[in-house]
């Protein structure tokens, strides 16, 4: 499966990396490619490509905050969390992301 | 209703994310301004009798109007990127002159609070209730959405909330100031300290962080004195549970706590969270006992920070900076003992699965 996650919280520096890192490590367990764009407070970082979104089979929103861009996602399956859920069970989140195909 | 709730959060903590530099510029600014004079032996640079003096003084007064320019632009920032997270570009005029017309009332935080939220709801709501042929659909964004959108949000904010919110403002700060004496300034120091402690960034902490900074932007500064003492004390004690009783932890955690360590000193709280995961049942309590503790003895000896950082970086500008430097300790020696003492599993294969 071709997962892909965009994190983000208030202050952009802590929460929006461990949350992003929870993502790929958990994926990588489970045996998906995950690629996660971060919404912090250097503004986008590991930006998702139009060609990555739409290959996409689902896209986790990790985000205590607006998705900036959001219209790039238009139309895709996508799962919203709160940023801390990743990091307490990222395994979890990217299973019931997977329960929304 | 949950999901609701859910993304009025969002919107909400989207203005604070982009309100949060503007406080923090501004801050310093008029901290160093503080700082500077006090070199002078001024206490209140910012009384308009040190437009004229000697040396630096009136550069200090002038450096101190500079930093409230940013710290007034705290309230349209918040309630402009509220509104800009409900109903994007459209709303954010409509929100800014809310936040600015919340200022100019009096309202404070709430009435910019209102304002954020009123502004994107009216402008999402005239976004998607009026339907125009294809030919004439740029009048929406170009001339509607951003007149009637600003002019509706003010009407409200000037005739309907202004006067109600002005006086509960007022109540809030006039409680808050009476709390800011004697015993009751210890009790509210142990309950932001104690609430930072509680989930290190979740709902609870962000509640008591919020909090503080309302309060900022009324010239109250206990609650963020006690904030900001608390935010590093969990990531700064663990660092140093697993330099003294490094033999308790696995490497990996001995590695996690140096960068808790550092992470703490720059004042990022979220290094002890994978601490406080892999044995929530002792370790929140630790945390809450640290932080609360660390608060209250760094406000009830005196230590007020006016500025929303808890770094390292902030300390040298902080009234009576080494008893707070003492709270801090304090608390993170609690976290530490705490940690060592009575924290399980933190040389289990199990927490290697959280880092």
């Amino acid at each position: 499966m071709k997962i892909l996650g965009v994190t983000s919280c208030p202050t952009g520096v802590a929460h929006t990396n461990m949350a992003a890192k929870a993502l790929v490590k958990a994926g990588e367990k489970l045996g998906h490619t995950v690629k996660v764009e971060k919404q912090g407070a250097l503004g986008i970082q590991n930006r998702l490509t139009k060609e990555e979104i739409a290959e996409a089979d689902v896209i986790i929103f990790a985000v205590e905050q607006k998705v900036r861009e959001e219209n790039r996602f238009k139309g895709k399956v996508i799962y919203k969390v709160s940023v801390s859920a990743p990091i307490k069970n990222g395994v979890k989140v990217i299973e019931d992301a997977l329960k929304l195909i | 209703m949950k999901e609701f709730l859910q993304d009025l959060k969002r919107h909400i903590l989207t203005g604070i994310s982009y309100m949060i530099p503007f406080t923090i510029a501004g801050a310093v600014i008029m901290g160093i301004a503080r700082v500077g004079a006090m070199a002078y032996g001024v206490t209140d640079i910012w009384d308009s009798a040190h437009s004229a003096g000697a040396g630096l003084i009136p550069f200090f007064h002038t450096l101190d109007g500079l930093g409230g320019l940013a710290l007034n632009l705290m309230l349209p920032i918040f309630a402009g990127y509220i509104a800009f997270s409900i109903a994007d570009r459209p709303a954010l005029v409509a929100g800014f002159v809310g936040g600015e017309l919340a200022n100019k009332l009096g309202t404070g935080f709430l009435g910019a609070l209102a304002a954020g939220i009123i502004s994107g709801y009216i402008v999402y709501f005239l976004a998607n209730s009026i339907k125009l042929p294809e030919s004439a659909s740029s009048v929406l964004p170009v001339f509607i959405l951003p007149v009637f959108g600003t002019l509706f949000t003010v009407l409200i904010m000037q005739y309907i909330i202004g006067t109600p919110f002005t006086a509960l403002n007022n109540a809030l700060v006039e409680w808050v100031t009476g709390m800011s004496e004697g015993s009751s300034a210890l009790v509210l120091a142990l309950v932001i300290g104690g609430m930072v402690g509680f989930d290190l960034g979740g709902p609870v902490n962000k509640a008591a962080v919020v909090t503080a900074m309302a309060l900022i932007s009324e010239n109250l500064f206990i609650a963020n004195t006690a904030a900001q003492v608390a935010i590093i004390i969990p990531t700064l004690g663990y660092g140093i549970a697993t330099i003294v009783g490094k033999k308790r932890f696995s490497d990996e955690f001995v590695e996690a706590g140096k960068a808790s360590f550092i992470m703490g000193l720059v004042g990022i709280s979220e290094g002890a969270i994978p601490f406080t995961l892999v044995d929530p049942i002792r370790m929140i309590p630790v945390n809450v006992v640290g932080c609360a503790v660390g608060a209250a003895i760094a406000v009830s000896m005196g230590a007020v920070n006016t500025i929303p950082i808890s770094g390292i970086y902030g300390w040298l500008l902080v009234d009576k900076w080494p008893v707070y430097v003492l709270g801090i300790f304090v608390g993170a020696l609690i976290v530490a003992s705490g940690a060592i003492l009575l924290g399980r599993g933190f040389d289990s294969n199990e927490a290697d699965e959280i880092l």
